[in-house]
């Protein structure tokens, strides 16, 4: 199995990754040789081995019960901007071209 | 090495407590060593930031408490290097990414406030390669790291800095983070010591995650003793995380002077290839002579599926990978560019600026392996061999062996851009330390000798959650080790 161009074109939106055109040609090549190497395991009988992480290993669960667990600095310590209870974001100009009354 | 911070932590304890050194003294040699360390061309860039003057509160705390004669913390005034994907709150955490350039965590790890608890300084924090995604520590958005040994080769990585700031002598410990080898390959680089406890025994707490079921946080010391101390501070169950192990934590030193008679030493064949560099076989051989000369019983054990480790491990991490760091979109952390017009843009446009090569390329392989269609091909599978190579290791274990020896690295420290070109052969400085990742196992590495002046460690790997016995074989091999004088240091 092989991975090509348009592959990586389609993966990158999925993964909301920019990606200049050397770097789309570099991972192009780079991908291929990994998965490539990565083709040792495909020759490997699996039926028996149940996949880790599923079985004894997985993560105990606790009660979901509300604590009082608070944060050590309120959220608007940690903020840029703070405004009513909300992060105040930068405005993003496609909102500007779709006239919404955003603030900022 | 003349400098005060080149001491072990007992060196140093004994220093303060007998009134010789003070913790101020500690601080300032510690800040000239950085400082040295950065001057000396080309610079060593241990440190991606440093506390410095903001510490002298805290000294001052310290050397009056000794001064009144009070009990202190088992860390008290020793300053203590963090690797720079482990949050805190008075310093950054850049992960090595210019996405998170100038990012300060609202909250500590869990780590860090156990250090602090047990009185350390938290000097700074050290270079590694993005998002801990390297063997090198040059895929760090802060520029490489140096070996101190020879500064036109790298310290290994992810925990380059955290190895190269200890093998200087600029801090007696240093806390790194192995997902699959990034302590244990360092510290064979670097000639010092590097502990990847057993998944679970030490909280992920504010550690930045990478990959999440194979991460975990160990020191890098100079000693054996140092990194026994060390991990009987952070370890512990944290209800912070949840794969933490509610299991008691023992003093991990107990048996450190217990010596290795009756005990049973695997040696993996799998593990020493007919390509493997014949200066490592050989210090290996003599490590595991050693070993049987102190009263190990040493076997040949098998392996078998060794050979599928680092498909299986990057499968499994670049997955995990690419789900953990969906959350650096250009919003929530760090670099935004100004001019993106849409929010699908803002996180295309921030994520494209901010993440460098090989995050972009694992993150790639991570979303592609987690697709539609390719699910059950790429990461099911690698999840499966996963299960394989735990269940040898649960084998040789059921067998009576109490301890594996490999060597750590196939090779010594190689040159600066020599391998950024070729991932694949990148990858593969992994291939001894990635199965206990995997398998979850506590591995240390120490140093066994040196090739043409280049340090070369040897890997033991234990039971889960059987750092005592780990520490104890480690300990015993250690001095031994010792009795040869080393020729130089850097």
């Amino acid at each position: 199995m092989t991975i090509e161009r348009k592959d990586l074109e389609r993966i990158a939106e999925l993964a909301r990754l920019r990606l200049s055109e050397p770097e789309l040609v570099r991972l192009t090549a780079d991908c291929q040789a990994i998965l490539a190497y990565f083709e040792a395991i495909r020759g490997l009988d699996l039926t028996q081995a149940t996949p880790a992480g599923t079985l004894e290993q997985e993560a105990p669960m606790r009660e979901d019960r509300v604590g009082s667990d608070s944060l050590e600095r309120p959220p608007e310590q940690m903020a840029p901007a703070w405004r009513e209870g909300y992060f105040v974001l930068p405005r993003l100009p496609a909102m500007d071209a779709e006239g919404e009354g955003a603030e900022e | 090495m003349s400098r005060l911070t080149a001491g072990t932590i007992g060196e140093l304890r004994d220093g303060l407590r007998s009134g010789r050194v003070r913790a101020a003294d500690l601080l300032e040699a510690a800040l000239e060593g950085i400082a040295d360390s950065e001057a000396e061309q080309p610079a060593l860039n241990a440190f991606i930031s440093v506390a410095g003057e903001r510490l002298a509160e805290q000294v001052d705390a310290v050397d009056r408490a000794l001064g009144a004669g009070e009990e202190l913390g088992s860390l008290a005034g020793i300053p203590v290097a963090i690797k720079d994907n482990i949050c805190t709150r008075e310093l950054p955490t850049t992960c090595g990414s210019r996405i998170l350039e100038g990012y300060v965590s609202p909250y500590e790890a869990a780590v860090a406030r156990k250090l602090r608890a047990a009185g350390a300084l938290i000097l700074g924090k050290t270079n590694l390669d993005e998002f801990s995604m390297g063997s090198s520590t040059e895929n760090s958005g802060f520029g490489p790291t140096r070996n101190p040994w020879d500064r036109m080769r790298v310290p290994g990585g992810s925990s380059g800095g955290s190895a190269a700031a200890v093998a200087a002598g600029l801090v007696p410990v240093a806390l790194g983070s192995d997902t699959g080898g990034s302590i244990r390959q360092p510290a064979s680089f670097c000639g010092v010591v590097g502990l990847k406890p057993t998944y679970g025994r030490v909280s992920r707490y504010g550690l930045v995650a990478f990959a999440s079921s194979l991460d975990q946080i160990g020191p890098l010391t100079r000693t054996v003793e140092d990194a026994a101390l060390m991990l009987s501070v952070i370890a512990g169950v944290d209800r912070f995380d949840s794969t933490s192990a509610d299991l008691p934590v023992p003093d991990f030193g107990e048996r450190l002077d217990a010596g290795v008679d009756g005990l049973a030493v695997g040696v993996p064949r799998e593990y020493f290839p007919d390509d493997l560099d014949d200066g490592i076989a050989s210090l290996c051989r003599s490590a595991v002579e050693r070993l049987a000369g102190m009263g190990a019983e040493v076997r040949e054990i098998s392996l078998p599926h060794t050979e599928y480790a680092i498909p299986a491990y990057y499968l499994v991490a670049m997955a995990e990978a690419s789900s953990n760091l969906a959350r650096y979109d250009g919003v929530r952390y760090g670099l935004r560019v100004p001019s993106a017009s849409s929010t699908m843009a803002v996180y295309r446009e921030a994520r494209g600026a901010g993440f460098g090569a090989e995050v972009k390329r694992r993150i790639m392989l991570g979303t592609y392996s987690l697709s539609a269609g390719y699910y059950d091909e790429y990461y099911g599978r690698g999840q499966r061999v996963r299960r394989l190579i735990a269940r040898d290791f649960d084998n040789v274990f059921a067998q009576g062996i109490d301890a594996v020896f490999t060597p750590t690295a196939p090779t010594v420290a190689f040159r600066l851009g020599e391998r950024v070109d070729d991932p694949v052969e990148m990858y593969l400085s992994d291939v001894f330390t990635v199965t206990a990742n995997l398998a979850r196992l506590p591995a240390i590495s120490i140093p066994i000798g040196r090739i043409e002046g280049l340090p070369v460690g040897g890997q033991l790997l234990a039971r889960h959650f059987d750092e005592t016995t780990l520490l104890q074989v480690a300990s015993t091999l250690e001095r031994s080790i010792a009795a040869d004088p080393l020729d130089r240091e850097p």
